[in-house]
């Protein structure tokens, strides 16, 4: 989760430029490094958190469990006792005491009180905090292809860095229950070009870096495997672009502009938008 | 004289039998050869003299519009696709491809550029062919209809195949 907010820190909110709005670039051919920031935008070749791995060293599954030795807690050791003879043995004798100069006895040491007075003495080791609630969707099974709606009935040879950059967004979402914005356009696209702008407005940016996983799909060169994620959500033909349709962390269709119409790229609209479709 | 010229002519000199009969020539005739495809529906014809090539473009949706027939093949700027009619086979064009619609220029919210585009709804554009001997011809049509809010896929070249017998009941 650190590495998540690291990533998303650093880079979260520089993918969504307009003049390079990087959608999915052909050169984005590292599934498993490219990050899912826990609050960023997932420009495809970019916020990439170095050694970030999905696939392993963090498994997102399984609830964060903080160590048992906390620094600065180091459990106390146990005062030494005094030794005491093994049983069965003959009683050590204390010698005598030496008499004082003055004729009078040094006071002979009480090892059964001490003995009694170290336990009376022993601080109990500090109680362990309690481990933080586990988050409602650590427990669900890291997401595959064939648990993301569609993605499994997608041929092998459409697979394209922009699936996985989808599956990798969906990882994320499902560990912190974000959910997926994604963002169909194309670089002749006036109208994408305008989205871009009012994604890059303070607001918005705003949104999107706190509540979204955003994922940009280029379908200006017609990329099949592009296509054929769009085609996932809407028949080829029936949708222009943009097309944004926000996904929750179990892939279900929250809203499908190709269905509901386009929000007002504005500042104010499209953040109203935006907000609207986070729970 | 084209026939989009013809209704020009019709409807300014207040004719309306007339008027009405150019209009008819400008609607799809039953051997229009159609297709539908990214929300426009385009219709073409020959003319009866064979020298033009008309084609209708008509957005499915209101709102839409297409962009003109001399925008770069980039766009400007890279943003917006032009119109595009192409022939090949036993058509041949002899001239550029004109637009009887006129220009406006659209600025969108958010984006500096302007673009020369159509007015929403149909657009009809001519160009100046020849049959070029028997058989048949191929016609490639491009275009892009967008909304201010809205672009649908683009259509690069879409292939309209036309036998000779087609050919001669379009005219």
């Amino acid at each position: 989760m650190s590495m998540v907010a690291v990533a998303s820190a650093a880079t979260g909110l520089t993918g969504c430029s307009g003049p390079d709005r990087a959608r999915e670039p052909a050169g984005a051919a590292h599934p498993l490094s490219t990050a899912s920031s826990a609050g960023g935008h997932e420009a495809a070749g970019r916020n990439q958190a170095p050694g970030r791995d999905q696939g392993q060293g963090h498994d997102h599954g399984q609830a964060a469990v903080p160590p048992l030795a906390v620094a600065g807690t180091v459990p106390a050791a146990p005062i030494s006792a005094p030794l005491l003879p093994p049983s069965g043995t003959t009683p050590l004798v204390s010698p005598p005491t030496p008499a004082a100069a003055d004729g009078n006895h040094l006071p002979v040491p009480d090892h059964a009180a001490a003995k009694d007075s170290s336990a009376k003495n022993r601080v109990p080791p500090p109680a362990l905090p309690a481990p933080p609630p586990p988050h409602p969707h650590a427990s669900a099974p890291r997401p595959t292809f064939a648990t993301i709606p569609g993605l499994a009935n997608l041929p092998d040879d459409s697979r394209s860095p922009a699936i996985t950059q989808l599956f990798n967004a969906f990882a994320a979402a499902q560990y912190d229950g974000k959910p997926v914005l994604l963002d169909f356009g194309a670089d002749w696209c006036p109208a994408c070009k305008a989205l871009d702008k009012a994604m890059q407005t303070p607001k918005a940016r705003s949104v999107l870096a706190e509540s979204y996983h955003v994922v940009h799909i280029d379908l200006g060169n017609g990329d099949y495997g592009n296509t054929m994620l769009a085609s996932l959500y809407d028949a080829y033909g029936t949708y222009g672009m943009p097309l944004l349709i926000v996904l929750s962390p179990d892939g279900a269709v929250r809203v499908d502009t190709a269905r509901s119409g386009q929000p007002k790229y504005d500042e104010a609209n499209f953040t109203a938008w935006l907000k609207r479709w986070v729970r | 004289m084209k026939p989009s010229t013809i209704l020009t002519v019709a409807a300014l000199s207040g004719i309306p039998a007339l008027a009405a009969l150019s209009l008819a020539l400008t609607v799809h005739r039953p051997h229009d050869v159609t297709f539908t495809e990214q929300g426009v529906s385009v219709a073409m014809h020959l003319s009866q003299d064979g020298d033009w090539l008309q084609t209708t473009f008509t957005p499915q949706r209101p709102g839409f519009h297409l962009y003109s027939v001399g925008l770069p093949a980039d766009g400007v700027e890279g943003l917006g696709r032009p119109t595009r009619v192409e022939v090949a086979g036993a058509l041949r064009s002899r001239g550029p491809l004109t637009a009887e619609a006129p220009l406006r220029m659209l600025t969108i919210q958010g984006v500096d550029t302007a673009f020369p585009v159509y007015p929403d709804g149909p657009v009809t554009t001519d160009l100046p062919v020849a049959v070029d001997g028997h058989g048949d011809a191929k016609v490639l049509v491009s275009y892009a209809a967008c909304s201010p809010r809205e672009c649908m896929m683009p259509v690069t070249g879409h292939p309209v195949e036309i036998s000779a017998a087609a050919l001669a009941a379009m005219r």
